[in-house]
């Protein structure tokens, strides 16, 4: 009769490279998970320095004191997912260990959901407080924009610009330009949520992906020269809320000024406008996105002028 | 009587200084980030929401009466608002906006950027803060480095000017001021303008500092020292300090008082503290009160608690009418509660007996009260200092009782000189006072005062945080397996009768073994035994065995017990023939847990009879074992002693000699590669020296100090271990694991590896100039080297 693990005996005793061991889970910790409630949990290895109330006053005391959950001391987050990755990784120079090798994920949610509600008030953000509603005026959500698609970049500057007409346009403003164009509701703040820094959740069905959601910038002097859209202002006193922009050359000379506003026409198909009203001290090129019709030329002279981009839209899903 | 002095003294107890709270309209959740007032005395409030709330009657008597208005939403988060010429100015993540109401109904009906000029990556964590502004108009931001996993203790700065404070000229111009901050989530200004900035505990940031910002500084976080001029922009190691000069707080806030820190501002309310500075502190929910003097040119000074339990407070502001706001929030920064909305303190005019003001003396310290003392108060206190380093914050270290010579109060009961003898730079002092009472009766209010000294007067300027040797990174931890089995078998073991030859069970005695020529186990039949030529402490044993049928052997461990494996039912044991793996973990209590195939088989079986270390034997009582693959590991002190120094590496010191290479490692250690030497200047005398070491090669390497050289080595005739005295011929340490050694001057001395003493050298001698560490086809690593 032969025992396969005896092959491996020889490698064992001789010199050979292994990969670092992990120690054994065992079997009683993992029938523990099943078992195993948040509280028993922290009975079991938090309560002998966090104290059985959570208030820091465990039998075991250290020069860093432990944290009272009560008074709200979470130096790494107090949301459960943070306090979760605490309880993981440890906190590096102090008493906490990680318990990334004693306790399942399953463990370390149901521990960390325990230890979280020993905190005093949750000034967590619900999913319903989040969302953003368009009613009777335009409104404007800054905040990073999520790739559209795997394909594309976050943008961690961007402008939603929400119209009562549920038509929604996403620009990027560290150089400004419009991404895409939605209809149906407008936007959620996933930025209120935990410690923030998410990018907007855009509800809105994207109708217009211009130039497959990363155009390049619209405006060049007339040699070429390609101008940045400077952010100069949202306004949100008319029917459609406005993006005001300095285009700006190398040099830092302002070009000309811009006031842009998007909107719906009617008719027997519903096209975007994207209207300009530029103010030239230079005569400017106007490249438009592909899929477009401009109105005028796209040398704009010095002086008032404005034109149109518009822009046909595909039905999108609106979430 | 006593009932009536029982009153006088709840009377005179009572702070004059009363909390409490606006009351937030309903559905609304305000995550104050700035705060500042209007000319009519309205508040405005910024949320990290990005809302801006306008408030109405903020110091109405009946705080219901305050009302609220959201004049703007839809933000990029609102760390930070001012108010110039009345017209606000709010701190977005990413643009400093102004906000126009154009048609006058106070609804804000235009954002206006006013710059957007630094960088963000679009990690969550880069948190802008602001927005302090000053006589001229100019704007102070401050930004927060970011976080990303899997390393996400180590705050980065991948965007430009994240770490650094920066000013925003009224025409939208942002110069940067200066870098190495972390989370610098609070600003203010001194009296003379000069502007503070607040960061917050945690790598390179020992606790809370409160930093006056010179132009061009460097604060100590090395993350954004690419962002200077001059400097090559790559990001720095995330363990080792930059060479670029580090700055000193004016304070550091003690961790049991402040461990998120908001922003400052200056009190000229014209009450009791007039002119002093009030701190906002989130995690703790208190505001603090600080002083600064200049010693010498030098800025630091002494805090005080003020005002506890007012929630997570991180913005404050005195508002016109000499009320302390507090606006508040700790969505996933953890706080007191309230963790939202605006809270007051109010005073009721009566001073109250505290510390006014703690003045650093030549031997002491002057401290005045707001009152006069009816007699000298008793004085206790301590020194300590802290780490700089890239861990998580620091403990207090070097702690020492000050010695307190003497107390005078002065003639008038409002002056107390303490006279202390052992006071010095680069420590902060925490003082005690007791029986302390006016003289009409009231207590102190707040009995403790911290003090910085950066500087004693006329003496030098010492850093509080001192430069210590990295810590290890999370992964990079030594092990300590000593493999007792691997090449050599019998090498570390004194053998009788044991045999190295290939075992299966034979079938037609299943009592017995079928025995071949090979190296597949450790075969001991009855009465046979081996046991280490070296004792242990607490520790674990972890090896493979195979037992025949009905045997019995015999484990004896480092404590002297004896576990005793045996062919019958056990947890995790599957029978005759078949190999298993054997964990057991024991120290000087007894037996903590045996674990055979990672199951619990038995726990916690305590010690009869304490024993002296004693070898690991295995013996072999009834039948047959095969077994292999014996490792020991002992639990290790991760802290070094306090007995023993860092070794401080000398660069400019090295020498190298041959085909051989060197860098510092980000672990401040040393790394030599290729095939030479390189030595390393060793100033001062010695009897002892410990350090890590990972070896990794074909070759060889070796460490000489003085006449003793200590050899890393997996194949070939002396292997890791080996000394003048000792060839080892069995692999102890395999290939890139870390291992502690441990050398001590003198005869018959043991040399210790992983903790464990493996065998007594005939002599160690550790003299001589320099360290020499060789190198043939191989590369080693050395890290944390102590020495006594």
């Amino acid at each position: 009769m032969k025992y396969p693990l005896i092959l491996c005996i020889p490698l064992a005793l001789a010199n050979c490279s292994t990969e670092p061991e992990k120690e054994p889970v065992t079997q009683s910790m993992e029938s523990a998970s099943a078992m195993q409630g948040g509280e028993e949990i922290y009975m079991l290895y938090c309560a002998q320095c966090h104290g059985a109330t959570g208030d820091g006053n465990g039998v075991l005391k250290h020069d860093r004191p432990a944290r009272s959950f009560i008074d709200g001391g979470y130096s790494f987050g107090n949301t459960v997912h943070a306090i979760a990755k605490t309880t993981a990784f440890g906190i590096p120079g102090t008493p906490m260990p990680p318990f990334v090798d004693m306790l399942s994920a399953e463990q370390m949610e149901s521990v960390a959901t325990y230890i979280r509600n020993f905190a005093p008030t949750l000034a967590e953000a619900r999913e319903d407080e989040k969302e953003m509603v368009v009613t009777d005026s335009p409104l404007v959500a800054r905040g990073m924009l999520p790739a559209i698609n795997p394909t594309l970049k976050l943008h961690p500057r961007g402008i939603v610009i929400g119209n009562p007409d549920r038509f929604s346009y996403e620009y990027r403003v560290d150089d400004v330009r419009l991404l895409s164009v939605r209809q149906g509701r407008f936007v959620l703040r996933a930025d209120w949520g935990e410690r923030g820094g998410a990018p907007l959740e855009l509800l809105g069905g994207v109708v217009v992906l211009v130039d497959n959601g990363d155009p390049d910038g619209l405006f060049t002097t007339k040699d070429g020269e390609a101008l940045h859209a400077k952010l100069k202002s949202t306004n949100t006193m008319h029917d459609y809320g406005e993006i005001s922009y300095n285009l700006v050359a190398q040099d830092g000379r302002v070009v000309a000024q811009v006031m842009e506003t998007c909107r719906t026409t009617t008719g027997t198909r519903t096209l975007i406008e994207q209207v300009f009203d530029i103010q030239a001290n230079e005569s400017i090129l106007i490249h438009p996105p592909s899929n477009t019709d401009v109105s005028n030329a796209p040398l704009v002279p010095v002086g008032n002028h404005s034109f149109i981009i518009t822009h046909a839209i595909y039905g999108g899903d609106s979430k | 009587m006593s009932i009536a002095l029982c009153i006088t003294t709840i009377v005179l107890l009572q702070s004059p200084y009363t909390t409490d709270y606006l009351t937030e309209p309903d559905g609304a959740v305000l995550e104050v980030g700035g705060m500042a007032f209007m000319a009519d005395g309205d508040m405005v409030v910024s949320t990290r929401r990005g809302q801006v709330w306008r408030i109405d009657n903020p110091n109405s008597a009946d705080p219901t009466d305050a009302t609220f208005t959201l004049i703007c939403e839809g933000l990029h988060e609102g760390l930070g608002l001012t108010i110039i010429d009345d017209e606000i100015f709010v701190m977005q993540r990413g643009e400093v906006s102004k906000l126009v109401d154009l048609d006058g109904d106070d609804i804000i009906d235009e954002v206006q950027t006013v710059t957007q000029d630094w960088g963000l990556s679009g990690n969550y964590h880069e948190f802008g803060f602001g927005l302090p502004s000053d006589s001229e108009g100019n704007m102070y931001i401050s930004l927060n480095v970011g976080f990303w996993n899997p390393h996400w203790w180590h705050g980065k700065s991948r965007a430009p000017y994240r770490g650094w404070v920066l000013r925003v000229a009224p025409d939208g111009t942002v110069t940067p001021i200066a870098g190495g901050l972390r989370s610098p989530a609070g600003m203010g200004f001194l009296e003379d303008g000069r502007l503070l900035v607040t960061d917050n505990q945690g790598d390179w940031m020992a606790v809370c500092p409160v930093y006056a910002i010179e132009e061009g500084a460097y604060y100590g976080h090395p993350a954004s020292s690419r962002w200077y001029e001059g400097q090559v922009n790559i990001e720095p190691s995330d363990t080792l300090p930059i060479k670029r000069k580090r700055e000193h707080p004016a304070l550091w806030l003690p961790y049991q008082w402040s461990r998120s820190t908001g922003n400052v501002i200056q009190d000229k309310t014209g009450g009791p503290f007039d002119g002093q500075y009030f701190i906002a502190e989130l995690t703790n929910g208190q505001v603090l009160r600080a002083e600064f003097e200049e010693i010498d040119g030098v800025l630091q000074g002494a805090c005080w608690q003020a005002h506890q339990r007012v929630g997570s407070a991180y913005h404050i502001e005195f508002g016109p009418d000499g009320t302390l706001y507090a606006g508040m929030t700790n969505r996933g920064w953890g706080g007191l509660a309230p963790g939202s909305g605006v809270a007051r303190v109010k005073f009721n005019g009566e001073t109250p007996l505290d510390m006014k003001t703690t003045h650093l003396l030549e031997d002491g310290f002057e401290i005045t009260f707001t009152k006069a003392l009816s007699k000298a108060p008793t004085v206790s206190g301590q020194k300590y200092d802290y780490n700089y380093w890239w861990e998580y914050g620091s403990p207090q270290q070097h702690i020492e009782d000050l010695t307190i010579s003497n107390v005078l109060l002065s003639e008038d009961g409002l002056t107390a000189t303490i006279t202390i003898e052992n006071l010095e730079a680069g420590k902060c002092v925490m003082l005690t006072l007791g029986n302390a009472t006016a003289t009409d009766g009231s207590v102190l209010l707040n009995d403790q005062v911290s003090y910085t000294i950066n500087k004693m007067p006329g003496g030098e300027l010492v850093y509080v945080a001192k430069e210590v040797a990295p810590p290890i990174e999370r992964g990079e931890q030594v092990e300590g397996w000593l493999y007792l089995t691997w090449l050599d078998a019998f090498d570390m073991w004194s053998n009788d009768g044991v045999a190295l030859c290939n075992a299966e069970l034979d079938i037609e005695d299943p009592t017995q073994f079928k025995i071949s020529e090979g190296t597949g186990a450790l075969v001991a039949t009855e009465g046979e035994s081996m046991e280490t030529t070296f004792t242990a402490n607490a520790g674990k044993i972890k090896f493979v065995y195979m037992l025949s049928q009905d045997s019995e052997t015999n484990i004896q461990l480092p404590n002297g017990m004896t576990f005793t494996l045996a062919d019958t039912e056990l947890d995790g044991y599957l029978g005759a023939g078949i190999w298993h793996n054997a964990l057991i973990s024991y120290n000087n209590e007894g037996i903590q847990k045996v674990e055979i195939n990672g199951v619990n088989a038995v726990t916690n079986i305590p010690m009869e009879a304490t024993s002296e270390p004693m070898p690991i034997r295995f013996k072999s009582i009834k039948g047959a074992i095969a077994f292999g693959d014996v490792r020991v590991q002992q639990i290790q002190q991760t802290d070094v002693p306090t007995s023993w120094s860092t070794f401080k590496l000398d660069d400019q010191s090295i020498k190298q000699n041959g085909d051989v290479h060197w860098s510092k490692s980000d672990s401040g250690g040393l790394i030599v590669w290729g095939t030479g030497s390189v030595t390393v200047k060793k100033m001062s005398s010695l009897t002892s020296i410990q350090f890590d070491a990972k070896f990794n090669g074909e070759g060889n390497a070796s460490i000489t100090i003085g006449d003793t050289t200590f050899d890393f080595a997996t194949q070939g005739e002396r292997l890791t271990g080996s000394t003048n005295d000792r060839a080892i011929h069995a692999n102890l340490i395999d290939q890139n694991e870390w291992c502690t050694v441990e050398l001590t001057e003198g005869s018959l001395v043991p040399v210790r590896l992983n903790g464990v003493n493996l065998y007594k050298a005939g002599t160690i001698e550790l003299q001589g100039n320099e360290i020499k560490i060789q190198v043939d086809n191989a590369k080693v690593e050395i890290r944390r080297v102590f020495i006594q």
